[in-house]
């Protein structure tokens, strides 16, 4: 009998659970690893420094990793729940010469998620970048799998999928827009972020409506502890933070701004006749957090962005002026319980708003245009980890969309013209979703689970009926009244993630996922512009549906500090939207705005390596993609197969960062792609003494190959207790590799000569471009 | 014509249809000139393309019907306007149809198009078209419906239009640029018919400047958006085609605007939907709706035409 309790004693299971925060200033600290040194089981913390693991009875060494700060080892006896919490300090700074070798978490072949790459923070601070403006999305486009939108464009395209099919959150928030300066800055403030995590495969059900990746960025909660204080001085922009303690140890502010003012250097050297006259070009941004902690088991916080961004053009020199601006804001408010060792609470509600005011002007001919996206949200997902090799999560939310993409007002002098109602769309959204992430052997593991879509447009909303040819005689209509539903669509997409272990140090995954994505992004234009317009599925527009498999071998090298993988996938997609080239604008402008796209279907297939050294004086990644992503539309091409704009064969990023000593650190980037898909002219025909243009088949052409070299210094100039600033010298575009952006066409004739010819020419935005920036930073 | 797709991008500024567009296009060719650091010219490749008839043809009240019949050419092939030398003269029969058979009809007359060579192409001088079919049986009459049919090597094209009811406008004035007051614009007033669905173009025509009615810049409009109200028309002056010549004071002229001095005679178009579509799409679409039956590209144009008394573009009072 005794010998039958020892067994039974020694076969039970215990939860090991707490909390991992940074012992100086308080804050959760995320991705942090805490395992057993005996067997390597345990975990990593998640966005609020929680962790939680089973493990057999039994005496352990429990040890808590983290990058940047002093590793913690504590002996445990496990002979019951056990909760341990961490406070992290800071590592000593490193004795030059000496490489302080840490073993490193095996994250990248442990868990069971193929596509998900977590972002390094404290290297993306390092990477070189143009002007000085650190920005994790240029960062995120050097990842495998993850494509450019251009030269400067901060639009990415992920396995072959559109912008638009990117779920972009900040703290649990949807950001529509996340460019700043028409894309070629992200909204993203290096200051105040604390992780972020792309997932381009594999997707959990706890993330949907996007059918290519989830960036999921999450803001550094304040010091609760001291105050402290960033700024930074550039050529195009000055940023500041500052952050510190309401109540020492229970609560704390952080609060960061930035500010871009190219327009005013530029003015004193813009002369008369310069078509820089008269613009006006910035942007700004601020974010906020809040955080309580109300006890061991409750915080909450709140969180607040706002970004706008202002162009206008008003030259005495011009016909024409235009002013123009958009802006994103969104405020999160979140509290998360831990109600015991198994069970863990995260509930928030919060409200994002995108909008855009265009106004034109031509002499007495005026227009202005306005679109806007608004959501409210609220959500709740609970996390239950019943014993060793089961962990469930499940949630619910609601969304409220409001659209309104269309406020259009036309006058010709005196006229107003009649350009129809602002157009809105309304939709509720309810999401439900399960996981299981469940052991089954030491060596498989497999998370499975099914999402839940409801989607329906509701009223108040006119539907009028019109014919092909967009005939406006005769319209019929039909009214739906307010929470009225127009069309509801019920959708189900199971996911599942399969990894098994071949050894500690080497894993396969496969993975296969369903997604559905009820919002689109009409473009109007081939490059991503703020004036695109987003629009939910309606009775016209199914929502778009995407099949990804994907698989990929897992192995790390070196203690861990050499992660490599290597990863194939194959998308389908179906319901994909385009603009209808033949719609007849203004009558969808004065009827409903969704009879102006065409749907269609898309392929993608590629493989994905990556190379990533995350630890020693020398880091840094290689990653290749070769990839083919095709559409099929019925109205382009007669439903013949063509690539997409975005088809890249080869697609090659490297950055490497060397870090000398404690004075300076040296990075580079080196970039290569095949040019992208592009339509262009094959013939031209002369109607009333002008110039036409015929175009070739859809996307036949290729852009000319695009390479960059980018090189960037650090020095650290002074380093105090309670001061530290560093100068940055980055130089972009190395080599002054004239870079395709567009292709433009010109029609010569010089006054003197009878020959007309066309003329076809690349343009290249930058040059090489040296920046320097200065950032000092107050403990 | 270093400013010609700048002028193409003006063109479809705030034209019907183009409005969102246009902003899109202002911005984005604004953000260009702010960071474009440089172009240069590429050779492209640009492959096969379909040899096509392009027909363009007009009628209009008080008129006789003429057509002009080209090809389309390989977007990169060289166009010699001199037709005084080989190399210009060759053009002819390689850009433009000269054997076609072209005949109108209105119902009861058949109107046989005769090939005709402008002369004035032989002295040096461009003109649009230089060669055309040109009928003289046949005069244009407000609501007559006309019947075109183009044959070439065989080939047979038909289409046929209508000459809608002519507008006059109710009042005439000019508008001065607020930065230099020795530009202006046109300004007129329509009164649009509630009754039917109307198509407008305006084309004007600097008196011993130029030797044709070029068309206005955003002046093609449909009523769909000021249907059965008075409505004030812009008429911003259209660009050069590559086929006419700026006589005087050319490079003093302001893009867009009338010069105090000019005197400009207004033409002020009507027309049915099928050659509204045509024009609209050339100027706003990528799908062109051409309203010729059969694989070629172009229109058969009918216009109510009115013809404004000429306007003096006097110094600002």
């Amino acid at each position: 009998m005794l010998l039958f309790i020892a067994e039974t004693v020694y076969c039970q299971t215990f939860t090991v659970s707490g909390t991992v925060i940074d012992g100086g200033n308080k804050m959760f600290l995320t991705g942090a690893n805490v395992y057993l040194q005996e067997n390597l089981n345990g975990a990593s913390s998640d966005v609020d420094g929680f962790y939680s693991f089973k493990e057999k009875s039994g005496t352990y060494t429990l040890v808590c990793l983290f990058m940047g700060y002093d590793t913690v080892r504590q002996k445990i006896v496990l002979n019951k729940d056990l909760q341990v919490n961490f406070k992290l300090k800071e590592a000593a700074v490193a004795v030059e010469g000496v490489e302080i070798k840490v073993q490193r978490e095996d994250k990248n072949v442990r868990s069971t998620q193929v596509g998900t790459i977590e972002l390094p923070i404290k290297q993306i601070e390092k990477i070189p970048v143009m002007f000085g403006e650190k920005d994790i999305i240029k960062t995120i486009q050097l990842l495998p799998g993850i494509q450019a939108g251009g030269e400067g464009n901060n639009a990415f395209y992920v396995r072959g999928g559109g912008a638009d099919q990117n779920l972009i959150l900040i703290d649990g928030a949807t950001v529509y827009n996340p460019s700043h300066a028409a894309g070629f800055f992200s909204v993203f403030n290096a200051d105040v972020i604390n992780s972020a995590e792309i997932i381009k495969g594999g997707m959990p059900p706890e993330y949907g409506g996007r059918m290519s990746s989830v960036l999921n960025i999450t803001t550094l909660d304040g010091d609760m502890d001291s105050y402290k204080a960033k700024a930074g001085i550039g050529l195009l922009s000055s940023h500041a933070q500052v952050e510190g303690p309401i109540q020492r140890g229970k609560s704390s502010f952080n609060i960061a701004a930035r500010r871009t003012y190219a327009d005013v250097i530029l003015r004193p050297f813009v002369n008369g006749s310069s078509m820089l006259k008269g613009l006006q070009c910035y942007f700004y941004d601020i974010n906020g957090k809040l955080a309580f902690r109300l006890s061991e088991n409750d915080n909450i916080t709140a969180s607040f962005y706002h970004g706008k961004d202002v162009f206008n053009f008003n030259s005495d020199l011009q016909t024409f002026s235009c002013n123009m601006n958009w802006q994103n804001t969104l405020g999160v408010i979140r509290w998360n319980h831990i109600f015991n060792k198994r069970l863990y609470l995260d509930v928030s509600a919060n409200v994002t708003n995108y909008q855009l005011n265009v106004g034109g002007y031509e002499q007495a001919y005026n227009m202005t245009y306005s679109s806007a996206v608004t959501d409210y949200t609220g959500k709740a997902d609970l996390t239950y980890s019943p014993d060793t090799n089961n962990a469930v999560k499940f949630g619910v939310s609601y969304t409220h969309h409001v659209f309104s993409p269309t406020a259009l007002q036309v006058a010709s002098g005196s006229t107003q013209f009649n350009t129809g109602d602002p157009q809105y769309y309304y939709a509720r959204d309810i999401i439900g979703y399960v996981q299981h992430d469940l052991h089954v052997t030491p060596w498989l593991e497999v998370l499975y689970g099914l999402r839940y879509n409801y989607f329906a447009q509701t009223g108040p909303f006119t539907r009028y009926v019109i014919d092909n040819v967009f005939n406006m005689e005769n319209v019929d209509s039909t009214y739906y009244k307010k929470g009225e539903t127009v069309k509801a669509y019920n959708l189900f997409e199971p996911r599942i993630n399969i990894r098994f272990q071949l050894a500690a140090d080497k894993s396969i995954k496969a993975s296969y996922t369903l997604n559905r994505q009820c919002l689109n992004l009409a473009a109007l234009m081939d490059i991503s512009l703020p004036t695109d317009i987003w629009l939910p599925s309606t009775d016209l527009l199914t929502p778009q549906l995407c099949h990804q498999f994907s698989t990929g071998y897992f192995q790390n090298f070196k203690d861990n500090t050499i992660e490599t993988s290597f990863e194939v996938y194959y998308k389908k997609m179906k319901y994909m939207l385009d603009v209808n080239p033949d719609a007849n604008i203004i009558s969808i402008f004065q009827t409903n705005l969704d009879y102006g796209f065409i749907s269609g279907t898309g392929q993608s297939y590629g493989m994905e390596l990556f190379v990533n050294k995350t630890a020693g004086k020398f880091t840094g990644w290689v990653a290749y993609t070769l990839s083919w992503t095709t559409r099929n539309f019925d109205e382009i091409m007669n439903g013949e197969t063509f690539y997409a704009r975005y088809d890249r064969r080869h697609d090659v990023s490297i950055m490497l960062n060397y870090e000398l000593n404690d004075k300076w650190d040296f990075s580079t980037v080196w970039v290569f792609s095949s040019g992208n898909a592009a339509t262009i002219p094959n013939a031209f025909y002369i109607i009333n003494g002008n110039m036409y243009i015929e175009y070739g088949e859809h996307n036949a052409w290729r852009m000319p190959d695009y390479h960059r070299l980018d090189i960037s210094a650090t020095w650290k100039i002074f380093d105090t207790k309670h001061l530290a600033g560093d100068l940055n010298f980055s130089v972009y575009n190395v080599y002054n590799r004239k870079n395709p952006y567009i292709v433009s066409y010109t029609v010569d004739r010089s006054s003197d000569s009878n020959i007309i010819k066309v003329k076809a020419y690349q343009i290249s935005l930058f040059p090489v471009l040296p920046s320097v920036s200065f950032n000092m930073q107050f403990k | 014509m270093k400013n010609k797709i700048n002028r193409a991008i003006s063109r479809r500024l705030f034209s019907s249809g183009g409005v969102i567009v246009s902003s899109i296009l202002i911005i984005s060719v604004l953000m260009m000139f702010i960071i474009t650091s440089c172009s240069q010219e590429i050779a492209i490749d640009t492959g096969e393309y379909t040899k096509r008839p392009v027909i363009e043809g007009y009628i209009e009240n008080g008129s006789s019907p003429w057509v002009c019949l080209t090809y389309n050419q390989a977007f990169f092939t060289e166009i010699n306007l001199d037709f005084t030398t080989p190399e210009g003269m060759s053009l002819l029969t390689e850009l433009f149809i000269t054997d076609a058979t072209v005949f109108v009809s209105d119902g009861s007359t058949v109107d046989t198009l005769q090939f005709m060579i402008d002369p004035a192409i032989l002295e040096g001088n461009y003109v649009w078209p230089p060669v055309k079919y040109q009928g003289n049986k046949i005069v244009g009459q407000v609501g007559g419906t006309y019947n075109l049919t183009v044959i070439i090597d065989d080939e047979t094209y038909t289409a046929y239009t209508t000459i809608t009811t002519p507008v006059i406008p109710d009042s005439i004035w000019l508008e001065y640029d607020k930065a230099n007051e020795k530009y202006c614009w046109i300004h007129a007033m329509i009164q649009d018919n509630a009754a039917t669905a109307d198509y407008y173009n305006c084309f004007a025509k600097r008196l011993g400047r130029d030797n044709y009615f070029s068309e206005c810049s955003n002046c093609l409009w449909d009523d769909t958006y000021f249907n059965g109200m008075a409505f004030e028309a812009i008429a911003y002056r259209g660009s050069s085609s590559l086929f006419s010549m700026d006589t005087v004071n050319a490079a003093d002229d302001k893009f867009g605007a009338f010069t105090v001095g000019d005197t400009v005679q207004l033409k002020v178009v009507t027309m049915d939907e099928g050659s509204f579509r045509f024009w609209q799409s050339l100027l706003n679409s990528s799908v062109v709706h051409s309203n010729i039956d059969g694989d070629a590209i172009g229109v058969w144009c009918g216009y109510g035409a009115y013809y404004t008394e000429p306007v003096i573009c006097v110094e600002k009072p």
